[in-house]
């Protein structure tokens, strides 16, 4: 405003300065071409008020044209800028590289379609139905909500899904994205449309989602195979078990020494045979169970493992001690079954002349560098249970620390310690389900800590 | 005599397929020395048979205990289980359901069909000898029947 104001001020005093010159103008052409003598007199004259008339209409002539010129000086240089920047606007919407509108609410009338908009369209762009559907009417249905009827009803943005036909005719899954254009009565008037071509996505879904139905297909196959095969292997174990016994019993005077060693030998053969076939199918369980995970309090899982194992605790006068064992959401069952293998492992692995001492204990931590996500969907840091299982049995050399999660995998022989092998191979698959790792340090001869991570999630 | 109460030998009725199974229990019994009269039917529908006394079954004596294998040909064992446990002169005859299934859900269902036990086989004769002197001695030593 005040910039206007010094403006015609300006203009003003310029008009003046102009009316004073042309007042001093005339009595000086007077003098110089019409010879008169006296510059003064001429400038006093009687009818002087005429002059002073003249020069003052003059002047106001002259300022109007000032005036006029700026005005249009000004009206230049608006309608430049105003090109300038529709230019740039226009720039920005050719440069989109996808398809941009602007469409009349009222009448389906497509008022601007960027370039990658009319590629392929060949003469007039009419409606928006017309341009990206090929059809002769508007969009409409559940199927095919028309994005100017959502946003002229919402008044607020809307995305719908399309399916949009390229110039080849084939079909293109479209994002529609539409945002309104009000006027003065804040009635939608316009709207501008983006589409977004995400036919690479849909069909990546599509293929993912196959993808898995066929991954579960195959494992409920595999988890039913091994479930049959383990079931099935067991009868006629049982039938061999039970008659080379029956054998044994009814024939021990009958049988020699060596015949009674045979018997054994058999027998050792079938039971072991019959343990495998248990761990495997106990393995082959991990997966199965459908998972629910439900908040599992660690230290009732490990009061019920000592009890579970009371005798052989008993045996080797060991001792199990536990402290500060938190909840976790876990699968109870197997939760039980994990703590368990690496207690009864502890146990059975101790040193022939010291009593076994084992510790449980677990501590809180962010995630480290060896679990696979750090950060909950939402950014936050994933925090994880580590729990340790420590003894002081005979030890475990460090060639061996990846081996013996391994399935069948054993170090000792038969006679010295009993067990197929499968325990923490069992074991690397229950941490695993619950999305944590297991791992062991140990050192010869001095005893063995293993130890588990459990995430913390959050139920269901 | 007047409290109603049996006293051996017992008839026990068997409802195996396998015939080295059923061998078994009647080595058990030799080896455990329990006098039992054992008798065998080898499917579901021979089993109504014999327990409705139907056919060649007429004359039969009713079974003080019954062992009955989950998986018969024919009419399976929970069909049969149900059978028995529905008729109300049948029903009071105890029903020891002796498997190989370990299936937690096999289990269940049996008990809440009002079978009076699961067994599993096990692998170890002795184990199964233990298991047959220990079904003898607490049903029909601890155990009291009723009277059929």
């Amino acid at each position: 405003m005040i910039k206007k104001k010094i403006h015609y001020i300006k203009i003003a005093l310029i008009g003046v300065l102009m009316g004073i010159t042309f007042l001093f103008f005339e009595p000086f052409i007077h003098v110089y071409l019409f010879k008169k003598h006296n510059f003064l007199e001429e400038l006093f004259r009687p009818d002087r008020h005429e002059m002073w008339m003249r020069s003052f209409v003059i002047s106001l002539f002259i300022l109007f044209g000032f005036y006029a010129q700026n005005s249009l000086n000004k009206r230049e240089e608006l309608k430049e800028k105003f090109r300038k920047q529709s230019e740039f606007l226009n720039t920005v919407i050719e440069a989109l590289s996808y398809p941009f509108y602007v469409i009349d609410v009222r009448d389906y009338a497509v008022k601007i379609a960027n370039r990658a908009a009319r590629k392929g369209t060949t003469g007039e762009i009419e409606t928006c139905y017309h341009l990206t559907h090929r059809s002769g009417n508007p969009c409409g249905g559940e199927h095919h909500i028309c994005p100017l009827e959502e946003v002229k009803k919402t008044k607020q943005p809307a995305i719908v899904e399309h399916i949009h036909y390229d110039t080849a005719g084939n079909a293109i899954n479209a994002e529609v994205h539409g945002y309104p254009i009000f006027d003065e009565n804040n009635n939608v008037i316009q709207m501008i449309e983006c589409v977004l071509d995400i036919t690479r996505r849909r069909q990546a879904e599509k293929e993912l989602i196959k993808t898995i139905r066929e991954l579960e297909r195959s494992n409920t196959e595999l988890e039913q195979f091994a479930y049959v095969a383990s079931h099935d292997l067991q009868e006629p174990l049982r039938m061999v078990a039970s008659y080379v016994q029956l054998l044994e019993k009814r024939y021990r005077d009958k049988l020699d020494t060596q015949a009674n060693e045979f018997i054994n030998y058999a027998v050792e053969g079938v039971i072991r045979m019959q343990r495998l076939i248990s761990d495997l199918l106990t393995y082959s369980r991990v997966g199965t169970r459908s998972i629910e995970f439900k908040s599992v309090s660690c230290e009732d899982v490990v009061k019920q493992v000592i009890n579970n194992l009371e005798e052989a605790i008993k045996e080797k006068k060991g001792v199990v001690t536990y402290s500060n064992l938190p909840a976790v959401t876990a699968d109870e069952v197997q939760l039980v079954q994990l703590f368990q293998n690496l207690i009864s492992n502890a146990i059975k692995f101790s040193q022939a002349d010291v009593l076994p001492r084992i510790q449980i204990e677990a501590r809180r931590q962010k995630v480290s560098n060896n679990s696979m996500e750090k950060e909950s969907a939402h950014g936050e840091e994933i925090m994880e249970w580590v729990f340790s299982v420590k003894d002081n049995g005979i030890g475990i050399s460090p060639e061996h620390f990846k081996r013996i999660f391994v399935v069948f995998q054993r170090l000792h022989t038969r006679s010295k310690y009993p067990g197929a092998g499968m325990g923490l191979a069992i074991c690397k698959k229950i941490v695993g389900r619950h999305g944590g790792q297991i791992w062991v340090e140990s050192e010869l001869g001095k005893g063995s800590a293993f130890y588990f991570t459990i995430p913390e999630k959050k139920e269901g | 005599m007047s409290d109603g109460v049996k006293i051996g030998p017992f008839e026990v009725l068997m409802i195996e397929d396998n015939p080295a199974d059923v061998r078994l229990v009647e080595e058990a019994f030799k080896e455990s020395n329990i006098n039992n009269n054992l008798s065998v039917v080898e499917d579901g529908v021979e089993a109504v048979e014999f327990l409705h006394r139907q056919g060649k079954y007429a004359n039969v004596l009713r079974p003080d205990l019954i062992l009955l294998d989950l998986n018969l040909p024919r009419k399976n064992g929970v069909e049969v289980l149900q059978e028995i446990k529905s008729e109300s002169n049948l029903r009071t005859i105890p029903v020891i359901i002796l498997t190989v299934s370990k299936a937690e859900q096999d289990i269940n269902k049996v008990y809440n069909l009002h079978a009076n036990c699961y067994i599993i086989k096990p692998v170890d004769f002795h184990e199964f000898i233990r298991i047959i002197k220990g079904i003898h001695d607490f049903w029909f030593t601890i155990a009291k029947l009723p009277r059929g």
